[in-house]
């Protein structure tokens, strides 16, 4: 196991990580051009562009997509823990397909179900309105929430409510105060996965994102197509470093790698 | 006990009930809009007809976006595994600190907005950009190259916002093989070739081959990368049917063309894990 | 009538089962041990005591009462699980007042039963740390403390001694005896290791198979095993073919390998099978020939392994301090009538 890459490997390895790196460490240079226009800064830095982010029109998209993430995230937790208590704690006929059916949501394209809530706030009249968006996110993210809820449940000694339950404990007591206090550093790290990929999600809102819902992701699709300066830059490296800063924080808490295993994409 | 047997059915209720009202019913919805026609003058007509689908399966237009962007899906996947799967095999050789910290150099994009990963590879590969810069200042380009609005530039850029996915699933597999066993392969007087071929690579395929699966489906859907790399010159089907939404307003057509993807998409993955599991079968037994 | 009745319990997992019809009863205060291989069913009948295992069929009655419609959390049994099931987030102070916080004692009357119930496990020393804070042993001892705590009919006993080390088993399987014995609970004790069994309990029930096979005191069940299976599992033994000669009341002349001996019991047929204890087993100048095989010095014994016509024979020898015999060497082996036991498969 201690046998070393070789030489051959470890240039290949670097060349890796510069591809990995290279188009988000661009973004970040470019943000602190003086110019008006896309160029690496190399004798003068500047900051006017992260100062011109403020009094456009991120700023309320930003906080937009912190609603609508909190909102997310809150709802699928909400509904996700008795659906995980339901399928990992209990036998019963129908359990397999209930398990299937909660993490459908994996197979159907973010472009179907866009397309999808479109037609379905057209019909049911909910369109312009932050609850459709924010039922389609939860739809979008509750599989991951599922899948941590059930790893923090799995994680867990059974024994230890049985415990609770010789000691006379109810069964909403024993889940009120021993499984949900055990399993919320679980749930917690779950909330935080599910808020990112909410805050992150383009494809599905892009469809159905109006004036008052428009989420910093679909802001800056809609910037970008029409042009690119250095200003979208600068809020993408704003994002990067927060996304540095979580990751930061993630890994302290529960190691970075284990809740990537279950995030999606595009 | 009775009460006990009704309580999963109660427990799951909510989730249940969010998904057939939010994912299951619109479905039903767009399959049903698929069937009904569309004009200018008249927009949305309910009535029930195949004009959608003929337009769709039977339109060179069509088979042009669904042609490229299988291509460039497969294209994706391919190179995504090309050196996903050696990083992976290099990332497990690593040891503890350097593992840890270059698993998070490559899982960390993940958290980043899709919008701004591609918006580094627009600046890079623009006309202007830092690689024509550099390919031009080498002596390599005697002219800027475009990369912009090209397969390569899409190809480049997706294989960049998926290739994670590859290393993570190939080094999820790889971290069950037991380090003993190749040490035992290379006792018993095999190269190290010889070992990566017969020893590492059988091992490491269920995770090349979910991992390929992944960036697949997510390719073939991708949409914001090929948005605004390949613009509007070089559509994928997802583009495709956002015009028809957002722009052209016919919404049967954009309908049919999302129903043809999530048909060819399930019809994929299905008959690729039956495959899978075919081969499997007769490497276990 | 008895305190605790299990009567015709039978638990299936799919076709499986898992218990197959298992009858007994536990006397008030008395110490009962399940012991078994893995997977015999001695966790799922002690689980479905308990109430968290619903039983196919069966009748499982405490103190007279059935217990079918009874919730597991109004069923008053205290549980030491395997791996003790503490509540991680509580301090071993919080961990033992749950019990009595459910029973909703009031504050002044519960903080004086808890810090009862630590002294009981010496534990006083120890009421703010959390779980995590203290060894296993340590550990257990919260465990037992919050399980005797609320009184309970019933204590309930899943493989608690597993999880520690050796030495440590040992100060606990004595320790738990003695309060047990304190506080005369009734208690029953599920265990794969037949030394704890035989050591803590008033009775031993072995299980194989889903099925009690052998009931008893423990040195009665050990002496008389009556099954093969028993005799195997309870401690090592020698198993030895013999034709039976003659019959009188509870005794029977039998031959083995020719040589001719008398053990106690019934039997039927011609032959049968005949369990002697190696510890019963006396080299001597008449009875069965042999040579020795191989001797192992086990400290306070030496355990020898005899060739003889009816097969290896393992002999334990007190080591009185002088040599042992040498490999090689032709002995006899003899052993007491009421040594040999006929056992059934």
């Amino acid at each position: 196991m201690t046998r070393r890459n070789g030489p051959l490997a470890l240039v290949f390895h670097a060349a890796f990580i510069a591809f990995i790196l290279a188009p988000l460490v661009v973004v970040c240079l470019v943000a602190f051009t003086p110019e008006a226009y896309l160029s690496i800064p190399t004798t003068r830095w500047s900051l006017r562009w992260f100062k011109a982010i403020w009094g456009s029109d991120f700023i309320p998209a930003f906080w937009i997509s912190v609603y609508v993430a909190a909102a997310a995230a809150s709802l699928a937790l909400l509904v996700s823990v008795p659906a995980a208590i339901a399928t990992a704690r209990f036998q019963f006929p129908g359990r397999e397909a209930l398990v299937a059916y909660f993490l459908s949501p994996l197979m159907v394209p973010h472009v179907v179900l866009g397309v999808a809530l479109l037609r379905f706030m057209a019909e049911v009249g909910l369109t312009a309105n932050a609850f459709g968006l924010i039922m389609g996110h939860v739809v979008i993210i509750m599989p991951f929430t599922l899948r941590l809820a059930l790893a923090a449940l799995a994680g867990m000694d059974r024994h230890v409510e049985w415990a609770a339950g010789s000691l006379g404990a109810s069964d909403l007591t024993v889940f009120r105060r021993v499984t949900l206090p055990i399993i919320l550093p679980g749930l917690a790290g779950g909330w935080l996965l599910a808020f990112i990929q909410s805050f992150d999600e383009l494809t599905m809102t892009v469809f159905v994102a109006s004036p008052g819902t428009t989420t910093l992701p679909v802001r800056m699709f809609q910037y970008i197509t029409d042009n690119i300066d250095p200003m979208v830059a600068a809020i993408s490296a704003a994002l990067i470093g927060l996304a540095i800063l979580l990751m930061a924080v993630m890994e302290r808490v529960y190691g970075l790698e284990r809740l990537l295993a279950g995030k999606g994409g595009d | 006990m009775t009460e006990r047997r009704h309580l999963p059915y109660g427990l799951s209720a909510p989730a249940t009930l969010v998904l057939t009202a939010f994912m299951a019913a619109p479905l039903v919805m767009v399959l049903l809009l698929s069937f009904h026609t569309f004009t200018m003058a008249t927009g949305i007509r309910p009535e029930v007809s195949l004009a959608n689908y003929v337009e769709v399966l039977g339109d060179g237009y069509f088979h042009t976006i669904f042609g490229r962007t299988f291509l460039l899906a497969a294209a994706v996947t391919g190179v995504a595994a090309l050196i996903g799967v050696p990083e992976a095999y290099i990332i497990h050789r690593m040891r503890p600190p350097w593992r840890s910290i270059f698993l998070l150099v490559i899982l960390g994009p993940l958290l980043v907005s899709v919008v701004v990963r591609t918006l580094g590879w627009a600046v890079l590969l623009g006309r202007n950009g830092i690689v024509n810069a550099g390919l031009t200042g080498l002596g390599i380009l005697e002219r800027p190259a475009e990369f912009m609005f090209t397969m390569t530039g899409m190809t480049v850029a997706l294989v960049h916002v998926l290739v994670p996915f590859m290393v993570l699933s190939v080094w999820t597999s790889l971290r069950r093989l037991d380090p003993a066993v190749e040490a035992a392969g290379l006792s018993l007087g095999a190269s190290q070739a010889t070992v990566l071929r017969r020893i590492v690579l059988p091992q490491a395929m269920p995770g090349i081959l979910a991992g390929s699966l992944i960036v697949f489906t997510l390719a073939a859907s991708a949409f914001a990368t090929p948005a605004i790399v390949g613009g509007r010159r070089l559509k994928v089907v997802a583009m495709a049917a956002y015009d028809e939404f957002l722009n052209s307003q016919n919404w049967p057509l954009g309908a049919a063309i999302v129903v043809v993807l999530l048909v060819a998409m399930v019809t994929i993955v299905v008959g690729y894990n039956r495959i899978v599991e075919r081969r499997y079968r007769q490497v276990f037994q | 009538m008895a305190f605790l009745e299990v009567q015709g319990l039978v638990k299936h997992y799919g076709s499986t089962p898992a218990v197959d019809g298992v009858d007994f009863t536990v006397e008030r205060g008395e110490f009962l041990s399940l012991l078994g291989p893995s997977g015999c069913g001695k966790s799922t009948t002690l689980m479905a005591i308990a109430g968290f295992i619903e039983p196919t069929s069966g009748r499982i009655a405490i103190d007279g009462r059935d217990m079918a419609a009874v919730k597991p959390n109004r069923r008053n049994i205290g549980i030491v699980f395997q791996s003790f099931a503490l509540f991680p987030h509580m301090t071993v102070t919080e961990n033992v007042a749950f019990g009595l916080e459910m029973r909703r004692v009031a504050a002044a009357d519960r903080a004086n039963r808890v810090a009862d119930a630590l002294q009981l496990v010496r534990l006083d020393a120890f009421a703010d740390r959390y779980p995590k804070q203290l060894s296993g042993g340590q550990q257990q001892r919260v465990a037992l403390a919050r399980a005797l705590v609320i009184r309970p009919d019933l204590l309930l006993l899943d493989e608690p001694m597993s999880s520690l080390d050796a030495k440590l088993r040992d100060e606990m399987r004595v320790e738990i005896r003695d309060i047990q014995r304190r506080v005369a609970i009734t208690t029953i004790l599920v265990t794969h290791d037949q030394t704890e069994a035989l050591l803590m309990a008033d009775r031993v029930a072995v299980m194989d198979r889903g099925r009690i096979q052998c009931i008893g005191p423990p040195h009665e069940v050990y002496e008389k095993p009556g099954s093969a299976f028993v005799s195997n599992f309870l401690g090592r033994t020698n198993l030895i073919a013999a034709e039976i000669i003659a019959r009188s009341p509870g005794r029977l002349r039998l031959a083995v390998a020719g040589v001719e001996i008398e053990a106690v019991g019934e039997a039927t047929g011609e032959r049968t099978t005949l369990s002697i204890r190696p510890e019963r087993v006396a080299f001597g100048e008449q009875g069965l020939p042999g040579r020795v095989e191989s001797c192992l010095f086990m400290g306070g014994q030496w355990m020898y392994r005899v060739a003889t016509q009816a097969g290896e024979l393992v002999v334990l020898r007190p080591n009185e301090g002088g040599a042992p015999l040498a490999t090689g060497a032709s002995v006899h082996l003899a052993w007491p009538a009421a040594a040999a036991h006929i056992v059934h498969d």
